[in-house]
């Protein structure tokens, strides 16, 4: 098995920042403030801090497990557990991608059907989806990249619209008054908010694409500092522009808010809104997806051409196998529950492994 | 090139096959010698002035003073059957003398300029401010052109010989030491591998030597302005020229160069700026306002601001058609127009112009085939997509307006995100000699900005493109130049 | 050589087949061609023996512009909907909606089953509601002959310039879900020539009317509680037994909302900057702080008196509980408007600047 990416397939540094931040974002932006304020209420921003700041160390633990020699999580696993078993945990963790992928390309769907085209089918927005990722998957990382670049840079400009919100918003009184929840309830609220920072883990896989990778964490934590800020700037805003309780009626809050973005050439801004996020939303599902086929690849000798139609096919199918708006809901409470488990206990642990095999190693 | 195992006879045979061939008799010093020419391709003058007089004459007195006697440039003494059978249809006068047929002295005797036309305007690719003076069909006088610009000992010059019928002569041009090697082995090897019957034009080359064949965007910058190729050099790309054809063709190219017009340069950056923003607004225009059109007016109602739905309704209300094909049967009327309007002489074209645009526009919308409304949007983006400084650019962008009103008519506005999609993908794969196209855009050249969609004062404009990775990046060092501007720094 | 050519035969011929599977595969997306489609600008909805009764405005663009009305009865809006259709030559469609008024027996009953359902429907944007004095039928009947878009352009005007509230359903459903605060909504009539005429503002508890507030109540109640406070005030100015009534045309200002825990105690200050127009001839411009006072004293006296109002009718469209709530630790609806709320006194310090005098000499 070979490692080591030919330099024309490297990507620069700095793009790392892109490629953390636009893993991070996604999907769950549309519609997570509910979600968050569940128990924590007007206080849950401080949860998505608390969060954040977790997700910065999580992150410097991988940094810390991936080096020079072992690259890649497939290495890694390799060299902790022995070949057998380290295919075995890779594969478990091929399945964890998977769903994750699975979990926003649904939910994309979902929203399409719900929003724009309520006829349209499953199957048929699944396939024109499913072609598309494919043609972009089979590109390669360094065209993934790309995306991941201009889908942070383009949508960046639907940031000005934050100031529709806030001119509308008559009252900042709604988030006061501060802390009176327990920790507890913050707790909670920081355990929901882990699904909208998922995503960082690929960098597990990639690793090895990136161009002097072990200098690219400075960038990588930009990446998720980005994000946190982004989150915070939304659920704040959010928070002043409903109060508590409408909030719990609104089940994408962030979508609703744009429909009192209004200006004089369009109306109605959601439905463009919704279609633009096709590009912020397209860079982590196409990675999650190539993540899957590099898994592949390093663990058998099927092309990852074979293996991305494959999947794409699995994924297709799982989308159109149920007709219950609910299945994307449940879908989407249990991969946030492996990934809640996946970077909180599990990467620790590999990180305390690998260091013990390390020390024992030098020891002999 | 192709060998032919020809003997010298047996291409004379050939040769004489042909009305135009020419073998006549003379003598020096009474050895016979024999000329043998195609009178189609040979100045008759100089055969008749500098030639025939010489011969016969006591003034040569064998046949080895030819060489230094007559007043002909360009003569050769040569065994070499190919090169015998390659110069004789280039316009070189076979001399034999009868003792050793198979010593052959060639004469350089071509009329090169017969038949082309003397007018060398830039009559496609034209500009209102800077030099209005284009290249010609004839490769010598194109690279004549470029000498006058590029006054150096770096512009170098090779030449090769390409078709198998046409042995059309192809020059490939650049900086040494300033072009990356990289870029003239690529255009180099592609040329060589090449295998073709006729080069009709440098566009053809283009064809077959550019990166990707399943695209519609052109890969290499063709043009016909002497200016835009000397700015391709000094950048460091690579130039192909070709004996026959009027446009030259540089690479590595990116999208962004295809916008950029020289006038750009000529005017004051700021200006200079403002008509290239104008100009990309302009083509993405161009690219989408139909396929929006036919996505709002079909799928999404809802998005139009409440003052511009009465007249929208109104101006469709009669209209019996879905807008998808209202659409394509006003896009593909304008298509119809420019094709004719390429087409037929000029002054014809004006005519066809008026009765086009106006008539047939008007009497459309009052037949009730298309609406108001549609008709301004398709016309300004036809307009618009005609701002492209190369007008090969500009036939793409009308093939991607077909492409996303397709998309846009079968799933709105998701398609044409979807179509945004595919034409990303495609434009992140494809490479111009080996380089990527979108750069830089991506990969991102920050510093490459500044002379991308705008254009940077000409003082900071003293770098190479980085992308083109060039061996000597600067062009040139800025010294500091002390003018009053009359401020308040000056009244001290 | 061969393999070659075949390859790339097979990258062109599986494009072709990408593309043709894409449209084949989406080629029954539904449409909505904006000509085919009925497009609503305006509902009303009344309550006729518990049936809901939509009356629908929509415009015609083949005839003249003219506006048609037509009525449906359904149990809930999704039927209201199809029995719209029934009656129609196109599918009446909400996503260009501009206007709601809700009848005066809808709004007397509670609006909650009409508002839950457009909360659910993302096709419906931002909308206008209204209150009508009577049946909301009688009252689209009377602006059939307007333009289409006349009252939704009326509502936007009044409320940037005419000191209505600015409401929309977004607000509505802030107010109605939200504890602490309760939903207020402009009304609308029909004066005695059948013209419309907006009118002052409805205030909800829950979903049910409760009470309703005149024009000069409502201009006063948007001073102290939106950021836009055009509008026009008129008070009463006696001096020397000359009596007059001025108007004052508020253009700016700010207020501030505050409540002393500890006493109980709602503090509302209030800084207007104002045009004056319109004085006597007896008047004298350079007494301009005389004036002042005047104007501060009658706005201090009615806004009080609004509040008071308000207070009484157990309705809280200020949000004080949204205030209270942020302010203590432990927070309960109804503890607040059974026991809190009535206890509150208020005390407003109104501001007057008057910033441009108009043409006076």
């Amino acid at each position: 098995m070979k490692t080591t990416i030919k330099e024309q397939y490297l990507v620069s540094t700095f793009f790392t920042f892109f490629l953390v931040h636009s893993s991070q974002t996604g999907l769950a932006l549309l519609g997570f403030q509910d979600n968050i304020s569940k128990n924590a209420q007007q206080d849950a921003w401080v949860s998505v801090i608390l969060t954040g700041i977790v997700i910065h160390f999580i992150l410097w633990l991988i940094y810390k497990i991936l080096d020079e020699k072992h690259p890649d999580l497939m290495a890694i696993h390799h060299y902790c557990y022995g070949k057998v078993i380290g295919n075995c945990l890779s594969f478990f963790v091929l399945l964890y991608f998977l769903l994750q992928s699975l979990t926003v390309f649904w939910g994309y769907i979902e929203i399409i059907q719900v929003w724009v085209y309520p006829t349209l089918k499953t199957w048929q927005l699944g396939i024109v989806l499913g072609i598309l990722i494919y043609y972009l998957v089979s590109g390669g990382f360094r065209l993934l990249t790309g995306f991941s670049f201009w889908g942070v840079v383009l949508p960046s400009f639907l940031l000005i619209l934050i100031y529709f919100p806030i001119k509308y918003a008559k009252t900042t009184i709604t988030l006061l008054p501060i802390l009176n929840h327990s920790i507890g309830d913050i707790l909670l609220s920081a355990k929901a908010s882990t699904l909208l920072f998922l995503g960082f883990e690929w960098i597990l896989i990639y690793y090895p694409f990136i161009k002097d990778a072990n200098k690219s964490q400075k960038w990588a934590q930009f990446g998720t500092l980005y994000s946190t800020i982004l989150y915070l700037i939304i659920t704040l805003i959010s928070f002043i522009f409903y109060n508590q309780e409408a909030l719990q009626h609104t089940p994408w809050p962030t979508l609703k808010m744009v429909k009192i973005v209004h200006f004089p050439f369009v109306e109605r801004f959601e439905y463009i809104f919704i279609f633009i996020w096709l590009l912020v939303i397209i860079s982590p599902l196409c990675i999650s997806i190539w993540a899957c086929t590099r898994i592949t690849r390093r663990l058998t000798r099927i092309p990852p051409k074979i293996s991305l139609f494959v999947f794409l096919i699995m994924i297709v199918t799982a989308t159109t196998s149920t007709k219950d708006f609910r299945s994307v809901e449940k879908i989407s409470t249990i991969t946030s529950e492996i990934g809640f488990y996946f970077i909180y206990t599990y990467i620790p642990l590999l990180f305390l492994i690998k260091h013990i095999k390390m020390k024992r190693n030098k020891s002999f | 090139m192709n060998k032919n195992d020809l003997t010298l006879e047996e291409l004379l045979i050939a040769a004489k096959k042909s009305k135009d061939f020419t073998r006549i008799e003379r003598s020096i010093n009474g050895t016979k010698i024999y000329l043998s020419y195609f009178n189609t391709l040979v100045d008759h003058e100089i055969i008749q002035k500098s030639l025939l007089p010489y011969l016969n004459s006591p003034f040569l007195k064998n046949i080895d003073d030819i060489s230094d006697k007559l007043p002909i440039e360009d003569i050769t003494f040569t065994e070499d059957v190919n090169e015998i059978y390659l110069k004789l249809y280039k316009g070189h006068v076979i001399l034999q003398n009868e003792h050793s047929p198979n010593e052959c002295i060639l004469l350089n005797i071509h009329n090169a300029t017969l038949g082309l036309r003397q007018n060398n305007d830039a009559e496609n690719e034209f500009s209102v401010i800077g030099p209005k003076v284009g290249f010609v069909e004839d490769l010598d006088t194109n690279l004549n052109l470029l000498r006058r610009k590029v006054n150096s000992q770096k512009l170098i010059i090779e030449e090769m010989i390409i078709g198998n019928m046409s042995k059309t002569r192809v020059a490939i041009v650049y900086l040494d030491g300033i072009t990356n090697e990289q870029h003239i082995n690529t255009v180099r090897e592609r040329l060589k591998n090449l295998n073709f019957d006729i080069i009709w034009d440098t566009s053809v080359l283009e064809q077959i030597i550019r990166d990707h064949k399943h695209t519609p965007f052109p890969l290499l910058l063709s043009t016909e302005r002497i200016d835009r190729i000397v700015y391709t050099l000094v950048n460091g790309q690579v130039t192909i020229f070709s004996d026959g054809s009027p446009n030259a063709i540089s690479g590595p190219a990116t999208l962004l160069d295809f916008f950029i017009s020289p006038e750009d340069y000529y005017l004051n950056w700021v200006l200079g700026s403002f008509f290239r923003v104008i100009r990309i607004l302009g083509i993405l225009f161009s690219v989408f306002s139909s396929s929006i059109y036919v996505a709002v007016l079909t799928f999404h109602y809802e998005v139009i601001p409440k003052d511009l739905l009465g007249p929208l309704i109104e101006s469709r209300a009669n209209v019996p058609f879905p807008p998808v094909l209202e659409v394509l049967f006003l896009e593909t009327t304008i298509e119809l127009l420019r094709e004719a309007g390429a087409r037929l002489p000029t002054k014809v074209g004006q005519t066809l112009g008026i009765v086009g645009g106006i008539v047939i526009g008007q009497a459309a919308v009052a037949a009730a085939l298309t609406s108001n409304v549609l008709l301004i949007i398709v016309s300004l983006s036809a307009l618009a997509s005609f701002t492209t400084p190369i007008i090969v650019m500009g036939n793409t962008i009308r093939i991607l307006r077909f492409f996303f009103i397709v998309f846009s008519a079968f799933l709105g506005g998701f398609g044409i995100i979807i179509g945004i999609m595919f034409l990303l993908g495609h434009l992140f794969r494809l490479k111009s000699l080996g380089s990527p196209y979108i750069v830089p855009l991506y990969p991102f050249r920050r510093n490459s900005l500044a002379d991308s969609f705008i254009r940077s004062p000409l003082s900071t404009l003293n770098k190479r493109a980085p992308y083109l990775r060039p061996k000597q990046l600067m062009k040139f060092y800025v010294k500091e130049m002390r003018i009053h501007k009359g401020d308040l720094n000056d009244e001290e | 050589m061969k393999n070659k050519i075949s390859k790339q035969k097979g990258i062109l011929g599986r494009g072709i087949l990408t593309f043709l599977l894409i449209m084949g595969v989406s080629g029954c997306a539904p449409q909505k061609v904006i000509d085919e489609i009925g497009i609503m600008h305006t509902i009303g909805v009344d309550l006729v023996n518990n049936k809901i009764m939509g009356s629908v405005l929509y415009p015609d663009f083949t005839d003249d512009k003219n506006l048609m009305l037509v009525t449906a009865e359904a149990d809930n809006l999704t039927t209201l909907k199809t029995n719209l259709d029934l009656k129609l030559q196109y599918p009446m469609e909400l996503g260009q909606l501009r206007v709601l008024v809700l009848g005066d027996t809808l709004s007397k009953a509670g609006f909650s089953r009409v508002l839950e359902s457009l909360n659910k429907d993302p096709s419906v944007g931002m909308i206008n509601v209204v209150v009508a004095d009577h049946s909301s039928r009688q009252f689209l009947q009377s602006i059939i002959k307007s333009p289409p878009l006349f009252l939704s352009d009326l509502i936007e005007q009044a409320t940037e310039y005419e000191g209505l509230p600015d409401t929309s359903i977004l607000t509505m459903q802030y107010q109605y879900f939200g504890e602490g605060i309760d939903v207020y909504l402009p009304n609308v009539k029909l004066d005695n020539q059948n013209k419309v005429e907006l009118n002052g503002m409805s205030i909800f508890k829950k979903d049910k009317l409760k009470l309703r507030l005149s024009q000069k109540e409502t201009f006063l109640f948007k001073t102290i509680n939106e950021k836009n406070k055009k509008g026009t005030y008129p008070f009463k100015i006696r001096k020397n037994e000359k009596e007059a009534n001025i108007g004052i045309q508020s253009l700016s200002g700010k207020h501030n909302i505050d409540i002393n825990l500890a006493e109980n105690e709602v503090l509302i200050k209030l800084n207007l900057n104002c045009e004056l127009k319109g004085l006597p001839n007896w008047m004298d411009i350079r007494k301009v702080e005389e004036l002042q006072q005047i104007a501060e004293k009658s706005m201090t006296n009615d806004i009080e008196n609004m509040l008071v109002k308000l207070q009484k009718n157990q309705v809280d469209p200020l949000g004080l509980g949204m205030i209270y709530r942020s302010k203590s630790k432990i927070w309960s609806e109804d503890d607040f408007y059974k026991r809190v709320y009535p206890a509150f006194r208020f005390k407003v310090r109104t501001k007057i600047v008057f910033s441009q005098y108009g043409v006076v000499k």
